[in-house]
């Protein structure tokens, strides 16, 4: 049994040694090959191993090497200011339902994405680059995802944002490119900053009274860091039985992460980074999506038994997540520009996530990032397509795709039925807003949250039904918008490859709808009790007990708000009624437009780098005028002794040279008669 | 080959430190030397547990008894009772070069490639020695691995008022930085190939340095340190003078000047300790383990001076003007050599001697330093962001990474200060590497400013590649040094100083931002037309610069394996800073 539960090793280690692979190869398309193989190779594996769980009801398995296991040398244990420990930090694997589904997720989207970019970026002069560092981000989502430890989540972080980022510079010749490439690694580096101080404030916290339980098989100490002993930890330390940890700490602990996860998912207004990767390939941007939206996820489920230890944090969690999915939503809809509609949809998708999770879905919410990563992907390929067919990426330029790009065009719905829930995947999450009186933890604030964090959900899925078949109408009919160059009759379909890529996200996206419903975990076929194998049956939280009538309610309102949003879109935007709402669509358009530019946050992480600049500039004023005459005076003095002495300006080097040399010289040799012996010195 | 084995065999053996490594060596050694050899190799040792034995080799005469016992640990013998010369080795080979190189002509391409060969023969003697030692070390294991590797110790001014020890000696922490030294070093050496002009004397003035350093690295007595780090100012003055650029005069004096004034501030802050002391001695082990407590103001003042001494070279706010003017003055090869080993030795100073001489000194006034760690860290992010040539930038950033061994300082224990001492090599390494390409990217564009440099990368790919590889390192990416040093020292640091950590790591986002500036503004973007014929990376370059990154993977992948190395040298700081309380 073990033998194939470690096959995850090689499910994480692939893709990385695909990418050391790729610089064997002589050309860059046998390079592509190479990832692309190895990539699917590790796919295979992680489908073997999700069987495997999923046909084996067995406990979380988890298997670690040592990175290094420092034993206390400290003699600072009387101060308890002093960590005297040890120091073990471990990496390995975890198989558990969330690692082993989401592994198969990634890998199968990082497959699909780099599939589509062997078309895609043919002729592209960094092509091969695209490829290792593809495979690389899939190694460090990998890490991250059966990670055991904080230690290895955080590894697994850093190498998706120094991946994020190589993929955001892919096109680093053209001007203004490089620069929001730097946007997006500076601000990932503050989100990886976060979770670093996170984790050391866990080890500094919790290391102590970890290192008091029993050592598991193979290690000398237990994993401080581990999420497994960690989430019995935070328990205790809420109830005061970890010395030095409180509530407060839970809460600021609770904070970091939230940071973190908040800034990593893009939700609005921390999307700022994900501007700066609209730049980069739309098959870069697909996998940086995804790599946005997992991580932040799994970070947050990872951590959620702290979160439910801290109930505050759960409903400030469940109102920036509201928010930012409201936000997201309406910004998405006011957008032209067909990326920056993926970049807001997104965060909106994040923001829900978030919500969920504080209203206490656990479930729903990883559903939800299940699907949404598959769906973030699909738009971003159909994306491309378009593009390369109507060569623009602005709204009032497209038309008539469903004629001219009939599969392309059929894509796109999936994704627009998929993202306005009108596929069901978003209403587990209504469900698990509207079962929840309170937040989880029971806050005192909890029903006026809940209240408005339910009727911030209603508006985001109304919403996202709006702005989902506003893009796929104004895509798919009328037709394309006339323009100096531009032959709207020859836009045809893509090349067969990429188009099939493209259905097999579609389908991808489609089983990965349709194992989160009818959301049954399990019922009675004769006198034999069969499990549902369903996603919420798969991966929990705590109790599964569901309530069938509040289920059927959030199907039903998820159905009329997709259906409703739907058909506003239709009347709003669909070229059957251009004649007749020019009066609204004339509004709706100058209030668009007013929130189309960029957004606060963008203004104001725009203007961010040129304060510090200016800060900098005065600090080295400060160097330059204040601090380095008093070096130059001293300097200055040594040498008018020296030419008061007459002796420096006289010296040649030459002559330099020789008085050092024979100083060294002399040195040495009373050295080694001092040493053997010969030079006794007595100063009395 | 046979010999080459034989030789790398007995200097492990000599040292008696290495049984593992030794014993690893046997097979290949039975199956390259003569019958006799490997008879001999195969006789069990009376005296250590490996069955070997020392062949015979050609031992230095027998040193004198010691008038004072080693402090802290036997000195190491061999089974024939000859004493190590490993680490004499280390220190004073390249000396014994710079003396031949001295005496050797330059004027034919011959005669320098002459002098060339003999410099890089002994700086990859001294990195080979340092290697083998580190090796064994590591192959020892955690458990098996006393506090001083290696030790030679004997007396030498006896009659003195106190007794001045030849006293040499290297822990984990002695290793690791030597290994930084020695590979900055031979880099340095190898970027130096094509040179012409004066080839003798900068090697030779290279060579002193390094003697120096690797002197001043494993010195275990107050004034042989303090002989080998003034041994410095000298040729470090030379160099900067006979081989910088714009602003060498001032630079070179600048330099020799806080040279000089650290040394003065040094020699009097030693001289409090050996008289307070009373151990009549100056012996580090000896003063460490002296019974007699110093007195409350002689230990404030010596540690206070102690501070300042090395501060001037550690580039602390506000003394960090002193040294980093030589930057960009020197020529890239010296600047590599300031940034990445001298910088390096002020903070294993700080660490030696202000933390192991004055524990209670440095947590009393804890809060002070970790003040100055937090004002430096800003203060540096924020001046990179204003520099105008590549190498005030990497010049700005070494004041952040510095601040991050101060906020260690400040708040030391076991975990930050294993860190801190990785983050010196990590610094180091990685500062080395950057300065070295300023000199590559200086010498094909003929240009010093940021502003007039961009699109590198696409006449020179691979150049682009190590700088944004050198930025990487510098920050701490993942498994590199910088990532396992940044991990532990912030871990040791929270406990103590948990706002003041927080804020350097947040430092740390802005520096993040300098430096991918930096390369952006360099490498990237649009390629401008007068470097269209830049050339990239040649054989030569690539042979200097795949060490450093060699290494920057090395100590990141392996952390596991050394800081359980470090943290046997730091265990006897570790213990004063315990009794200390």
């Amino acid at each position: 049994m073990t033998v194939i539960l470690n096959l995850t090793w090689a499910v994480v280690l692939l893709p990385l040694v695909g990418a050391a692979a790729s610089f064997l190869a002589e050309s860059p398309r046998r390079a592509a090959q190479i990832c692309v193989g190895f990539t699917g190779l590790a796919l295979a594996t992680s489908v073997v191993v999700l069987l495997f769980r999923l046909t084996h009801a067995i406990p979380t398995y988890e298997n670690t090497l040592t990175f290094w296991d420092l034993p206390s040398t400290s003699a600072s244990a009387a101060d308890s200011r002093f960590f005297s420990g040890d120091f073990p930090v471990l990496f390995g694997i975890r198989v558990d339902p969330l690692s082993a589904a989401f592994m198969a997720s990634a890998l199968f989207l990082t497959l699909v994405v780099q599939v589509h970019a062997v078309v895609s970026l043919r002729g592209d002069p960094a092509f091969r680059r695209f490829f290792w560092v593809a495979s690389t981000l899939a190694f460090g989502m990998l890490a991250l995802i059966s990670s055991p430890n904080l230690f290895q989540f955080w590894l697994g972080w850093e190498v998706t944002g120094v991946a994020a980022w190589m993929l955001a510079a892919h096109h680093w010749q053209q001007p203004g490119r490089a620069l929001a490439a730097t946007r997006t690694f500076v601000v990932l580096r503050v989100a990886d900053l976060a979770l670093l101080l996170g984790l050391v404030m866990v080890f500094a916290k919790f290391a102590l009274s970890v290192a008091k339980l029993p050592a598991p098989t193979g290690q000398t100490t237990a994993d401080p860091l581990s999420f497994s002993v960690l989430s019995r930890q935070w328990h205790l330390g809420h109830i005061g039985a970890v010395t030095g940890v409180g509530a407060r700490t839970l809460v600021v602990l609770a904070v970091l992460f939230v940071i973190a996860a908040v800034i990593r998912a893009a939700i609005v207004p921390f999307h700022v980074w994900f501007t700066g990767v609209l730049e980069a390939p739309v098959a870069g941007q697909a996998l940086i999506a995804i790599s946005g939206l997992v991580p932040a996820a799994l970070l947050l489920a990872r951590v959620y038994p702290l979160l439910l230890e801290a109930p505050q944090l759960l409903t400030v969690l469940a109102l920036v997540g509201a928010v930012g999915s409201v936000a997201g939503a309406v910004l998405a809809l006011a957008q032209r520009d067909l990326f920056r509609i993926g970049m807001f949809s997104v965060g909106s998708q994040a923001g829900l996530i978030l919500a969920a999770l504080g209203m206490g879905g656990y479930s729903p919410a990883l559903f939800l990032a299940f699907t949404a990563s598959c769906l973030s992907v699909l738009y971003f390929l159909v994306a491309a397509n378009l593009r390369a067919g109507y060569r623009s990426h602005d709204l009032v330029d497209y038309g008539g795709a469903w004629h001219r790009m009939p599969r392309t065009a059929l894509a796109l719905g999936a994704w627009a039925v998929g993202i306005s829930g009108l596929s069901l995947n978003t209403y587990s999450v209504l469900s698990a807003t509207l079962r929840n009186v309170r937040p989880v933890g029971g806050s005192g604030a909890g029903t006026l949250t809940q209240v408005v964090v339910a009727v911030a959900v209603l508006i985001t899925m109304a919403l996202t039904a709006v702005y989902a078949f506003r893009v796929l109408f104004l895509v798919a009919t009328g037709s394309p918008a006339r323009r100096r160059g531009f032959d709207g009759t020859r836009v045809s379909e893509a090349d067969p490859h990429v188009r099939r890529t493209v259905l097999v996200v579609m389908a991808g996206s489609v089983l990965a709808v349709l194992v989160g419903i009818p959301g049954v975990n399990s019922f009675m076929l004769g006198s034999r009790r069969i499990a549902g194998l369903t996603f919420s049956h798969f991966i929990f939280y705590g109790d599964t007990r569901q309530q069938l009538a509040l289920d059927f309610l959030a199907v039903a309102l998820a159905v009329v708000l997709g259906c409703g949003g739907a058909l506003m879109a239709w009347w709003l935007f669909s070229a059957a009624h251009a004649g007749a709402v020019t009066a609204v669509r004339g509004r709706f358009d100058r209030v668009a437009s007013a929130l189309a530019g960029p957004t606060p946050s963008e203004r104001v992480a725009s203007a961010a780098p040129a304060a510090f600049v200016r800060a900098g500039e005065a600090l080295d004023k400060v160097d330059r005028q204040l601090l380095d005459p008093i070096p130059n005076a001293m300097g200055e003095s040594v040498v008018l002794l020296s030419i008061w002495l007459g002796r420096l300006r006289t010296a040649r080097f030459g002559v330099a040279t020789a008085a050092a040399f024979a100083m060294i010289a002399i040195l040495l040799a009373a050295t080694v008669l001092a040493v053997t012996g010969h030079l006794p010195i007595t100063i009395q | 080959m046979s010999a080459a084995l034989q030789a790398i065999w007995s200097m492990a053996a000599a040292a008696q430190q290495a049984p593992r490594l030794a014993a690893a060596f046997q097979p290949m050694l039975a199956a390259v030397s003569s019958p006799v050899a490997t008879a001999a190799a195969a006789t069990p040792s009376p005296v250590t547990a490996p069955a070997v034995v020392a062949p015979q080799v050609t031992v230095p005469a027998t040193l004198p008894a010691t008038t004072t016992p080693a402090p802290t640990a036997t000195p190491a013998t061999t089974p024939l009772d000859l004493p190590s010369v490993l680490l004499s080795t280390v220190v004073w080979v390249t000396t014994a070069a710079a003396l031949v190189i001295v005496l050797l002509p330059e004027r034919t391409p011959d005669q320098r490639s002459r002098i060339r060969s003999i410099a890089l023969f002994a700086a990859a003697t001294s990195l080979g020695l340092t290697l083998i030692t580190l090796g064994s070390a590591i192959s020892l294991g955690v458990g098996a691995t006393p506090d001083l590797l290696h030790e030679e110790n004997a007396s030498w001014i006896t009659h003195f008022a106190f007794a001045i020890h030849y006293h040499l000696s290297a822990d984990g922490v002695t290793l690791c930085l030597l290994v930084l030294s020695t590979v900055v070093f031979m880099s340095v050496f190898i970027a130096a190939w094509k040179r012409q002009e004066r080839l003798r004397l900068y090697c030779g003035l290279l060579l002193l340095v390094e003697t120096a350093v690797n002197g001043a690295l494993c010195a275990s007595d107050l004034v042989l340190f303090l002989l080998f780090f003034a041994m410095q100012v000298v040729p470090l003055y030379m160099l900067i003078r006979c081989f910088g650029g714009a602003g060498r005069e001032r630079a070179a004096i600048r330099t020799a000047v806080a040279g000089m004034t650290s040394t003065v501030l040094l020699l009097i802050a030693f001289l409090l300790v050996i008289v307070h002391s009373g151990v009549h001695s100056s012996d580090l082990g000896d003063l460490l383990t002296a019974t007699n407590p110093l007195p409350d103001r002689v230990a404030i003042a010596g540690f206070w001076l102690v501070f300042a001494g090395f501060g001037f070279g550690f580039v602390i706010v506000p003394l960090h003007a002193m040294v980093l003017d030589s930057y960009d003055a020197a020529s890239s090869g010296v600047a590599a050599i300031i940034s990445g080993v001298l910088v390096r030795l002020s903070g294993y100073g700080m660490l030696r001697f202000a933390l192991g001489l004055f524990p209670a000194q440095a947590q009393r006034y804890g809060t002070a330093l970790m003040v100055l760690a937090v004002l430096s860290a800003w203060w540096g992010v924020l001046v990179t962001l204003a520099q105008r040539t590549l190498r005030r930038v990497v010049a700005a950033v070494t004041i952040g990474q510095m601040s991050l061994v101060l906020l260690a300082v400040a708040a030391p224990n076991t975990i930050s200060l294993e860190g801190a001492v990785l983050e010196l090599v990590a610094g180091g390494l990685s500062s080395a590497l950057l300065l070295l390409l300023c000199g590559v990217i200086e010498g094909r564009t003929r240009n010093f400013a940021l502003d007039r440099l961009g699109g590198l990368a696409v006449p020179a790919p691979r150049l682009g590649a190590f700088w944004i590889f050198g930025c990487l390192a510098a920050l701490g990416a993942p498994l590199l040094a910088g990532f396992s040093a940044e991990l532990m020292l912030f871990t040791g640091a929270f406990p103590v100083h948990p706002y003041a950590t927080a804020l350097v790591m947040a430092s740390l986002a802005v520096t993040t931002a300098a430096l991918i500036w930096s390369a952006q503004r360099v490498f990237l973007g649009p390629m401008r037309e007068e470097f269209a014929r830049v050339r990239d990376a040649t054989a030569l370059e690539l042979t200097y610069l795949w060490p450093l990154v060699v290494f920057l993977v090395a100590f990141g992948l392996l952390a596991g394996r050394v800081v359980p190395v470090i943290g046997t040298g730091l265990s006897r700081i570790a213990a004063s800073l315990g009794g200390a309380q």
